[in-house]
Parts: C-alpha cells; structure tokens; sequence
C-alpha cells in the first residue's frame, strides 16, 4: 500500500483486525494498529481444536479469554506436567469436551503462556491467559509456516559434501522473518568457486521443498561453528516475537 | 607441466587467513606465490608453495577445509608481450582458462592456471 501511494489510515474503512496463527510481541501489535488505524485482537488456535478462535482477545487487548465452554485450560510444568499457580508461566494442556468423532483429552500443545486473571472489566469470566511466550520444544514459526530444525537437519544429511554441524539463526529484518543456514563443509572437494555456489543453491532448494520457505544458505569452514557438550543448539531466535 | 596448487577454504572473517599463514610459516613452508579473490561469505585462497605435500597435511591437521589441486604452469620469458603469446597458442587450441595468476622465478616469468 505504501508503494503505490495509499494511506490505510485515510484511503481505507478497516476498523477491526483478528490476528494469530504466529506469536508476536506487544510492540508488534501497537506498530500494526498504528499503520492501517485499526484495533487489532489477538487470537488463538490450532487445527486440533477448532481451528482459530480457541481464545480471544476481548475490548480490553489484556490477555485472551479461553472458551472454557468448550475447552478445559490447564497450565502445568512441562517436565513434571503438575499444575502451576496462576501467574506463572507453564505449558498450555487443552481438553476438548465438545468435539465429536477426534476428541482430545489432555493435549500437550507446546504453548508456554500463564494464567493472567479469571474476571475482567468486559465481564466475561472465562479465564484469561497471556500472549504465547515461547514453546517448549524446538519447534519454530516462521512467516505462519511450522518448522522443526530435524527437518533441515534430515536435508543437510542428503548432501554428502557437507560435514553435520549446523546452526540455525532467525531473524526479522523491516516486517520479514528470515532463516540463515550456516553449515559446515565436510572436505573441500572442489577448487572451483561455480561448483561451491551450484552447492549452496542445491542446499537452498531442496530445503525450501521440504520446510516451504526459502532460508540463506552460507558454507562455512569444517570446525567453525560452536560445538557444545551437551545437546547441540541448532537454533538461535534473535526475533523478538516472545516479550 | 603440471603443478600442486592448495585451494584453502577460507570464510571471510578477521583472523581466517592470518591462521593459516602463521601455520604454514611456522611449518617452514615458503609462499612463492598465492591469491584470493573479493567474494561475499568465503573465499578459495590459491597458494603455490614450496612443499605443498607437506603444507597440505599440516594444514589438514590443523582442521582446514583444503584441496591440493593440480594446476598447469609455463614459463615465459621476463618480457613485454610474452603472457599474451602463450594465451593466443592456447585460445587457438581450444583451451578455456577458469583461473590465472603468475610469478616470476630465476628470471622467467611462471603464468599458473587452471582450465575448465
């Protein structure tokens, strides 16, 4: 809209926006409103529920109240899965007591979030819970596309000129997320510059087939990444979608 | 005739090819001539040695990403004119060259390259 000369604020009649599928931080949502002038309600959801609209943001933008009707919300610690206290800050079960013919009872959905307050000014005591604050497994969400670093991992293994250590980095550049794949070269089997870069462009698009978007590629040298003792860090999130 | 050359593997940071310099230096290994172009993320640094056997194991150990490459060389005379004789003798054979870099050794010029 802006390279062709609209301003949403003045040249649209957008009021309201429902936004989700992808963790993002207070900021985010303020820079959004204050672009198309509009209110934006965050939301929540999975495919193993009902789709969106698990939770919603109601007129107060302060937390998302859970359709206990229609879902029981427990908030437990992700390694012993015993409940927490309200307030802090565990991973998200979900009971589905409506659904017929898949229901699902006690659903680890990953989600790290926290109990915020269980009344609110727009009078619905359905209880509220905080924006999503991360996962607690590897998974990654990359412009609305799920991603598990195994699945880069499983490409990066079909290429026999490439050494196993690899390390993932996110970040957002203006409004775009972006994946860099560094990964280490196993012998130099080649002296010719074409065959390095004919390499990095096969990497590139068979990763794209496989996680549907397409990361940087960068070869780096055998023994330049950081090693670790215990398990390997394969990703480094320096996106700021979690505060 | 042909000559060992070392494709070294080098990613373009501070520090990369000063390591593998104080290496080979530290290995007695004289440089006679090398180059490395201005690419993006990394780079292949060509480097003609005295013992490239020897700079290609040490290096191996030292964890470097490297290649001894077979290059061809010729001597020419020490004179204006003499790199573009020899380019119209092998253009006319039909030789395609990917890379050249040249030196001079006992008063003749030594042109390297390799072809696709």
């Amino acid at each position: 809209m802006q390279e062709q000369g609209i301003d949403p604020r003045k040249d649209t009649k957008l009021k309201i926006l429902a936004i989700g599928a992808e963790p993002h931080s207070e900021e985010q949502r303020k820079r959004i409103e204050n672009m198309l002038g509009v209110k934006a309600y965050n939301s929540f959801g999975m495919s193993e529920m009902c789709g969106p609209g698990v939770g919603f943001e109601c007129k107060e933008q302060n937390g998302l109240h859970f359709w206990e009707d229609y879902y029981i919300v427990e908030i437990v610690d992700p390694e012993t899965l015993e409940p927490v206290p309200d307030g802090e800050i565990g991973e998200l079960i979900l009971t589905s007591i409506n659904r017929e013919a898949m229901p699902l009872l006690r659903y680890r959905t990953r989600d790290l979030t926290r109990v915020l307050g269980r009344g609110c000014p727009c009078g619905r005591n359905h209880v509220r819970l905080d924006r999503m604050k991360g996962r607690s497994d590897d998974m990654m969400v990359l412009r609305g596309v799920n991603i598990f670093p195994i699945q880069i991992e499983k490409i990066l293994m079909q290429f026999k000129e490439l050494a196993n250590n690899y390390l993932i980095t996110l970040t957002t550049d203006e409004n775009n997320d972006n994946m860099t794949v560094e990964v280490e070269l196993e012998d130099l089997f080649t002296d010719d510059y074409q065959r390095l870069i004919q390499l990095q462009k096969d990497v590139k698009r068979a990763l794209k087939d496989e996680i549907l978007l397409t990361p940087h590629v960068k070869l780096v040298p055998k023994g330049s990444l950081p090693t670790s003792e215990g398990k390997a860090v394969r990703v480094i999130d320096k996106r700021t979608v979690y505060n | 005739m042909t000559k060992k050359q070392l494709s070294i593997f080098i990613e373009n940071k501070g520090g990369t090819l000063i390591k593998v310099l104080e290496v080979l230096s530290k290995a007695g290994i004289q440089i006679i001539a090398s180059t490395i172009a201005d690419t993006k993320d990394y780079g292949i640094y060509r480097v003609i040695c005295d013992k490239p056997e020897d700079a290609y194991l040490i290096l191996k150990e030292e964890g470097v990403n490297l290649q001894l490459t077979d290059v061809n060389a010729v001597a020419v005379e020490d004179k204006v004119g003499a790199a573009a004789d020899v380019l119209h003798k092998l253009t006319d054979d039909g030789v395609n060259i990917a890379y050249m870099y040249s030196y001079l050794e006992g008063g003749k010029g030594m042109l390297i390259y390799k072809t696709n």
